[in-house]
Parts: C-alpha cells; sequence; structure tokens
C-alpha cells in the first residue's frame, strides 16, 4: 500500500517549503549590500569578511567549541556510565532515577538556567565568607552543559543496548573472561555506537544552547547565540546575517558527514 | 579502525584545553576580604582595558587616542540601561574595569560590594570639574565616582512624519489613542515621566502617588500605539526611520541624530522631566585599576571633555570644558533648560530611592508593564 | 545481582551530579521563593509569602488583587497549546508522508528534516524577522505563533515519525475489510498505534513552549509577554528575585507534575522511550 495520496503530498512539500523559507533567506539576504536589508542592493561578500574581522565573533566561536569539546567528553564519560549502569542492574529505584534522568530533558531551559544562576550566586555568598569568589563564566556555563548533557547520553546509551540481554556479558564471563575483559570486548563494542550517538548529541546540544549559557554566564564570557541573540536585540546587523548562513552550511555538512559515517537504522532522535 | 584514534585525538584536544583553561583561571582567593575595602588584586597585565558603557556613549576617537598614547587596547561593551549593567555585573563582574552608572544607583553598587574607592591621587584633573558638581549627596566626597554626562530626558519627533502641537507628555499619557510611541526601555524614567505628569515628584515614595501613576502606565502601555520599550539608539533608529510619531528618550541619544536628518527633534516636555548624571566608577574586582584611573583622568581633560561632549551631545559638568563646546549645544533648549526649572521642581534629578520597600514598590509597577 | 560497588561506580558520579546541578539548584531556588528582594539580584530576610502572593495575583505591596500574572500565565498556556495544535496539524501528516517512502527517499526526507532540527535555534526565530519586517507583521502575536510553531515542528515530528514508523498497515486492512469506512478504519487501526509517539511529541512540544522567551522575545515584542519573558526579566533588568524563583518554581512543578501522570500511565518504558 505505497501509494501516497497527492494532498498528503502537497502538504508534506507545503511544511517542507516552511521549513526552509528563513533558511533560505538568510543565506540569500548575508550577500545583500545594504545595511538594514528590507531590500536588495546588490550582491557583496562584505559582511563575511566582517564578521572575521570581529574580536568577539572570533572569541565567541573558541568559547563555544571550548566548551562543546570538554563538556561532551565529561558528560559522555559521567552519562554512559550511567547508562551502561541502568541497563546491566536491576535497582529498586529504577523509576527514581529514570525520573531524575528524564528531568533535564523535559524541564523548560528558563528554569534549569535560572536555578542554576541562583545556586552560583549562593555558593558565593557561602564562599565569599572565607574569602573565595569567582565569576560567572567558563566553568560555571560547562557545569550547565555537562548537566542537561548526561541525561541525553545515558538515555541513548541505555536504549542502544536495550536491546541485548545482560546474559551476553555473563556468557562472556562463564566462557572464563573476567569483568573487565567481558566489558571491554562485549559490552563496550555494543555500547559504542550509542556511546558515539549520545556524545554527537551531546556535542550539538552544547553548542546549541542558548538559555541555559544565556543565564549562566556572565557577561564577560560569550558563547555564539548568546552573542547572536545580544546583536539580535540590539538592532538587525547584516554581519549576523552571514554569521547564521555560516552556521547552516556548518550544520548541513555535519549532518551529512554523519549520516554517511554512522549510517543509522533509526531515526536520529 | 580509525575510531579509537579520532576517539583519543578528540580527547587529547579537549584535555588540553581545559588544561589551558585552569590555567588561565586567575587565583581569586584574597580578592574580596570584607575587612579590607583597598584590597584591589592587580591581576591583568596592564594592556587591556574592559569599559562597560551605555551604548554610543563616548567618542571612538577619543578610544583610539588613548589606546594608541598608552599602548594599550580598551574593549568597549554596552547596555541600554542601569538595571540592566546591574544585572549583568551581578554575576561577579570582574570582567570589567569601568563601568557608567547613573547616580541614583551608586549607593546600590557599593552595597553589593561591586565598587573600589577612588585614588584621587591619581586623578588630578578631578579639579576640571564644575565645583556644583561634586560631592553631590549621591556619592559624598566623590569616593567612588566621578561625574561624566548628564542630561535630560525629553520627547522626541521627526517633523517630516509628525509635529506636536506642543511639548507635553500628554500626548502620550492623555486621552488620544492614534499616535505611536516608544518609551524608554528603563523603568525609572517612564514611571518618572508618569509622575512628572501627575505633577508628583520622580522620586516620591507614596504609595498612593505611585499608584496613581501605575494605573496611568497601565492605560498607557494598553494603547494601540504603544510600540513597546526600546533604549536610547534603538528608539532614536525608530525616528530616523519614520516608524513612530513619538519616543521618549534621552536628550543627547537624539541630538546625535540631528546631523542625519535635521527633522528630527526633541524638545523637554512642559510638565518636566527626570534628569541624571551618569558617572565613572571603578569596578572592585578590576583587573587594571591603575590603568583605568588613568582612563578617567584621560577624560576629565578639558579638551576629551568637550570633544565626548561634542560627539555624544550629552552636556558635561566639566567646567574646564565648557569653552570648547560646540556652539549648537549651547544653544539647543532641549540641553539649556530654563534655570527656573533646576529650582521648582520641574527638573528632577532621579535620585536613590531607599532601599526596601520603596524600590520593590517601582519594581512592581515595571514588572507589570512589562508582562502585559 | 547487586554488587553495591559496581553499582555504584556506574550510576553513582552522574547520579550525584545530577544531584548537586539539578536538585540542589531547584531546592535554592524554592527557597529564594521565599525570601525578599533586599537589592536587585540580592535576596534576604525577611522570610515572606509575598511571591508566591503575586503569582497567584495579589500584589502585597499595592495590596490589591492584579491581574497581570494570573493573564501572563493564561497566554502562556493557550499559545503553548495553540502551537501545539498547529505542530501536530503540520507534523502529524508528514510524519505519514516520509514513512509512506522508499527507504533512499525516506533517508532523504529525515535527513531535510533534522536539518533545521540542528542548526542554531535563534537563527531560525531571527530569520523570520527578515522575512516579516517588511510586512509590518514582527513584533506581533501572529509572529509569534509563526515563530513557536517554526521552532518547534521539528520537535514534534521525530517522535511520532518514530511511532508511525513501526506500524503495523495490516490493522488497517483488516478494519476496511470488515467495512469500515476510510476514516473509521484510520481511527480504529492506524491512530491508536501511533498513540504513543504522538503523546511524546506532544509533551516535547508543549512543554518547551511554555517555558520558552527567545520566541516571544524576537518576534513578540512588548505585548506578547509569557511566563518565561517575565522570568527573564526578573533575573535581569527587574532583579525581583523571589518572584522570579516563584514562578520558575510553578512552571516546573507543572511540568514535574505532567510528567508524573506521563510515568503513571505510561510506565517506565515510556518515560525512557522519550528521548
Amino acid at each position: 500500500m505505497k501509494r501516497t495520496h497527492p494532498a498528503l503530498s502537497a502538504w508534506a512539500w507545503l511544511v517542507y517549503a516552511f521549513l526552509y523559507l528563513p533558511i533560505v533567506v538568510v543565506i540569500v539576504f548575508s550577500f545583500n549590500d545594504s545595511r538594514f536589508g528590507a531590500t536588495w542592493a546588490g550582491f557583496t561578500t562584505k559582511w563575511y569578511g566582517n564578521l572575521f574581522a570581529r574580536a568577539d565573533v572570533r572569541e565567541a566561536v573558541a568559547h563555544t567549541l571550548e566548551i562543546a569539546l570538554l563538556s561532551t567528553v565529561l558528560s559522555t564519560l559521567l552519562g554512559t556510565l550511567v547508562g551502561l549502569g541502568l541497563w546491566r542492574y536491576t535497582i529498586r529505584f529504577r523509576t527514581g532515577l529514570t525520573f531524575l534522568l528524564v528531568m533535564p530533558i523535559v524541564m523548560p531551559d528558563v528554569v534549569m538556567g535560572v536555578s542554576l544562576l541562583m545556586f552560583y550566586a549562593f555558593v558565593r555568598g557561602l564562599l565569599e565568607r572565607a574569602g573565595w569568589t569567582f565569576d560567572n563564566g567558563f566553568w560555571t556555563v560547562l557545569l550547565a552543559h555537562v548537566t542537561f548533557q548526561i541525561s541525553y547520553v545515558a538515555l541513548t546509551v541505555r536504549s542502544r543496548l536495550a536491546g541485548y540481554g545482560r546474559d551476553l556479558e555473563e556468557a562472556a564471563r562463564d566462557l572464563g573472561a573476567t569483568g573487565l575483559k567481558s566489558f571491554l570486548h562485549v559490552v563496550l563494542p555494543l555500547a559504542t555506537p550509542g556511546v558515539l550517538a549520545g556524545a554527537l548529541l551531546a556535542f550539538t546540544l552544547s553548542l546549541d544552547d542558548f538559555v541555559v549559557t544565556y543565564f549562566t554566564s556572565g557577561s564577560g564570557f560569550r558563547t555564539l547565540p548568546v552573542l547572536i541573540y545580544t546583536n539580535v536585540k540590539r538592532g538587525i546587523t547584516p554581519d549576523i546575517n552571514a554569521l547564521s548562513a555560516l552556521l547552516v552550511l556548518v550544520t548541513v555538512v555535519a549532518i551529512i558527514t554523519a549520516n554517511a559515517l554512522l549510517r543509522p537504522r533509526r531515526s536520529v532522535p | 579502525m580509525r575510531r579509537p584514534l579520532l576517539g583519543a585525538l578528540l580527547i587529547g584536544v579537549t584535555l588540553l584545553s581545559g588544561c589551558y583553561r585552569i590555567a588561565q583561571t586567575p587565583a581569586v582567593k584574597g580578592a574580596s576580604k570584607p575587612a579590607t575595602p583597598t584590597l584591589a588584586v592587580t591581576r591583568g597585565d596592564g594592556k587591556t582595558l574592559r569599559v562597560f558603557i551605555w551604548s554610543e556613549y563616548i567618542d571612538p576617537d577619543i578610544v583610539a587616542a588613548f589606546e594608541k598614547a598608552n599602548g594599550v587596547k580598551v574593549l568597549l561593551d554596552t547596555y541600554e540601561s542601569n538595571e540592566a549593567m546591574l544585572a549583568k555585573l551581578q554575576g561577579g563582574g570582574s570582567e570589567y574595569d569601568i563601568a557608567v552608572p547613573s547616580n541614583y544607583v551608586i549607593q546600590t553598587m557599593v552595597r553589593a560590594g561591586l565598587l573600589q574607592p577612588l585614588r584621587k591621587a591619581l586623578l588630578p584633573n578631578l579639579k576640571n570639574i564644575g565645583p556644583g558638581f561634586l560631592n553631590a549627596s549621591y556619592d559624598p566626597g566623590n569616593t567612588y565616582s566621578v561625574p561624566y554626562q548628564y542630561a535630560a530626558t525629553g520627547l522626541a519627533f521627526n517633523t517630516s512624519r509628525y509635529t506636536p502641537p506642543t511639548a507635553s507628555w500628554n500626548l502620550i499619557f492623555g486621552p488620544q489613542d492614534t499616535l505611536k510611541f516608544i518609551l524608554l526601555d528603563d523603568p525609572r524614567e517612564v514611571v518618572g515621566a508618569a509622575l512628572k505628569f501627575l505633577g508628583f515628584s520622580a522620586n516620591t515614595t507614596d504609595v498612593a502617588q505611585l499608584r496613581a501613576a501605575r494605573d496611568l502606565l497601565r492605560h498607557t502601555v494598553a494603547k494601540r500605539g504603544f510600540q513597546g520599550f526600546d533604549g536610547g539608539p534603538g528608539t532614536r533608529n525608530k525616528l530616523l526611520a519614520k516608524q513612530i510619531d513619538l519616543g521618549q528618550i534621552y536628550v543627547g541619544d537624539l541630538l546625535i541624530a540631528t546631523e542625519e536628518d535635521e527633522h528630527v527633534q526633541v524638545q523637554l516636555p512642559q510638565e518636566g522631566t527626570t534628569i541624571s548624571m551618569d558617572t565613572l566608577v571603578v569596578l572592585k574586582r578590576s583587573p587594571n585599576p591603575e590603568l583605568a584611573h588613568r582612563f578617567i583622568n584621560d577624560i576629565l581633560e578639558a579638551e576629551v571633555g568637550a570633544a565626548i561632549s561634542n560627539y555624544t551631545y550629552y552636556a558635561t559638568p566639566n567646567a574646564a570644558a565648557q569653552p570648547l563646546l560646540d556652539d549648537f549645544l549651547r544653544e539647543v533648549p532641549a540641553l539649556n533648560p530654563p534655570a527656573a526649572w533646576l529650582t521648582n521642581g520641574k527638573l528632577d534629578f532621579i535620585g536613590e530611592l531607599p532601599s526596601g520597600r520603596p524600590q520593590r514598590l517601582y519594581d512592581r509597577i515595571w514588572t507589570e508593564l512589562k508582562s502585559r | 545481582m547487586l554488587s553495591v560497588r559496581r553499582f555504584l561506580n556506574t550510576i553513582g558520579p552522574g547520579t550525584l551530579w545530577l544531584v548537586a546541578f539539578l536538585v540542589l539548584p531547584a531546592l535554592v531556588m524554592l527557597a529564594y521563593s521565599f525570601l525578599t528582594r533586599v537589592d536587585l539580584a540580592r535576596v534576604g530576610p525577611p522570610w515572606t509569602l509575598e511571591s508566591w502572593q503575586r503569582v497567584a495575583g495579589y500584589d502585597a505591596l499595592f495590596q490589591e488583587w492584579v491581574g497581570d500574572n494570573v493573564r501572563v500565565l493564561w497566554r502562556s498556556v493557550w499559545v503553548a497549546g495553540l502551537s501545539t495544535l498547529l505542530c501536530v496539524l503540520m507534523g502529524y501528516p508528514l510524519a505519514f508522508y516520509i514513512a509512506r517512502q522508499d527507504a533512499r527517499r525516506k533517508n532523504l526526507l529525515l535527513l531535510l528534516l533534522i536539518i533545521p532540527f540542528w542548526t542554531n535555534f535563534l537563527i531560525r526565530v531571527y530569520a523570520w524577522i527578515l522575512i516579516l519586517r517588511p510586512f509590518d507583521l514582527v513584533p506581533s502575536l501572529a509572529a509569534t505563533f509563526l515563530g513557536m510553531v517554526y521552532a518547534f515542528v521539528p520537535f514534534f515530528v521525530l517522535p511520532v515519525y518514530s511511532s508511525v514508523e513501526k506500524i503495523d498497515w495490516r490493522l488497517l486492512e483488516a478494519a476496511e475489510d470488515l467495512g469500515a469506512s476510510p476514516v473509521r478504519a484510520f481511527l480504529a487501526g492506524v491512530f491508536p498505534q501511533t498513540l504513543p509517539g504522538l503523546v511524546a511529541g506532544i509533551i516535547l512540544t508543549f512543554i518547551p513552549a511554555l517555558g520558552t522567551f527567545v520566541v516571544s522575545d524576537i518576534l513578540g515584542g512588548a505585548k506578547t509577554a509569557l511566563v518565561g519573558n517575565v522570568i527573564q526579566n526578573q533575573f535581569g533588568q527587574a532583579g525581583d528575585w523571589p518572584y522570579g524563583s516563584a514562578l520558575s518554581f510553578l512552571l516546573m512543578g507543572v511540568v514535574l507534575l505532567g510528567l508524573w501522570a506521563y510515568a503513571r500511565t505510561a510506565g517506565q518504558k515510556g518515560l525512557e522511550e522519550l528521548i
């Protein structure tokens, strides 16, 4: 039964057009030789040049990548362990733990961002009595990112492992492999696709995160999304169009590459 | 399989980056021992000055000249209201050396431990400031601040689009509902304007008066013509683009636009308006306090003070700079209100509110307006 | 089969992290909601119910009932609800369309769907300013809706698709063989199978929509304040942390309640399937 009703097709194409219209517009406008961008005033690539000349853009890109890389490593480590544990062991508080894990995913970003902001202020208040203090910057953002990434990694790893019974590892053990060996040679290879998928997901989440970073970063530490936001709020600058177009390009390339490399058999979450 | 190698490489890079980060984070133990307020830890390299300032509030040429003369880099970060600045500094704020708060938030910043006392020995040019502006009640003895620029808030319009019959807050707060207008994104300015229209002081703590102002403002933001809140430059740009009829705006922010389009004008409303003094302060955890003082001293020079005013179109408290100001600045009425206004209460210097309940009353009104 | 040390080795660190940076901050937030705003961004004694009164609509300072908070909450709910509904209308048929294609096309279409999903959220929202400004449609409530639907449609489609992909079409054939009209057959045979994905999609759309402030901030302007905007304002310009905390906690509470209800019905498996 593979016939598709023409109305369904039409609707689908409409939705796709809707999804891509703004992306195309941004790319087109990034070449528009006009400050305010209301009308087409000629083709130019100067906004791209402008972009690289801006120190704050370069700084933001560096910060964003730093945070994304480091947070992904940390969260993949912690999250994989949790995912493995969830898969392997039967524990009494399983539902409670799952609830805890799902919370960061479901919770609105603004609540997480705001609660962390206050938590940091609270801790700062305590530390100040001992003569210590810290700024909201790299570390506060990093800790925040890892917090929401752990859940995604853990649940991704667990769901990839879900198909395999725990008896696989037991079988390996029965055949003489020690715990560590059975882990390395049986569990790890099975888990690797899930770990990689989780890491990729965590990386993207960190790159793209705005709300949580906005509240935990303070003014001296800017990531790319925060930079875009402050520029958009102040008024449209054509530089942002160029930046957006570049980011879209990077995303497209990354996704196509990931798709080719990982060749997912199920839809990526 | 290339995957493990790739993974190891990635992890290696990341850990290196993390170590670099840890090495970079300066040791901050002892940076803010409350017992010795003058202990400002010099952590910076003396080569970069970070200034946190209102948008478009300093002549870039002056900044460049300072950079050249001292062989340093000056980075500007901007904000559109005092509250926005305070909110951003709440996370520590040790990234900045200098900020430019209005007079009425200085004591709030002092209480929050954000400021360090100025070292007068490093500011010989302080003598250039007109004596009437020194030792004001908002900062006795100029312990923390140096006056920078001041201007009143006015009503702006673009005569190519609309010319008001009189300069009056009534056009915004009154019954008419056809004009498109914008209010400043600043709690004290908006509530202050409403209070002046009603004939009260912009610093009142009388609950009944504030309630009246709140009701007036509720009605005002519900008007169809209300286009939202915006900062000075944003409002100015909309006026230049002829998108609105009226804008509440800081006089200086608007006057810059007259260079581009002389149809854009600003006037002080007849009911009276608010005025505030913006000041330069050195933040307590400034990485380069000596450099910061040098910058401030530079600004206090007569030529620099005049150049800044000639650029920003704000009034300068620098007495030595007065002869060097453009004639335009001395003639335009919006910058030179009738002397009587300073005494009869029409021109209200926005003052600090007693902390606690009065401040919260203003906040409540503002939150409500912003959530309509 | 529980070796305590093994267990702690695996689940321990991650759980501890979540407790430290998720649960503790939530508790701090709850505590702050009962304190008083002392200065901008500072809280202190006395302990008071003022913020919660404000959430409920009573202003303890002016001592009267104010409608504004209730109005904001209601607006957030119906804007999020309508946006979710629009996402359903857009995305549900789309999931079916994709599922009906052959493998290669399916992969391509999914790819095309994922690209907007992974493109920077802010850029996608901001792009609408460029489109709508010449028509003077921004800022406005309509623009906010547009932005919301646009931002969340991919969030909705993907979970739905994973359900749709697994549909056993034989049930539809069976229903039609039994004489049901196409619509009835669909409702009886196909729709129930998509329910898990549909519910997950709705949850993953409605909840972020409820708490969003970016879309309404950038596209909506002054007149479309949602609860997310009010919260943002409290931690920015307005500086009233206790009030902001109370609102945030309320939002979080609503979400947790919904999640708990979902967990009760869908079971623990359903919870894990959300990702």
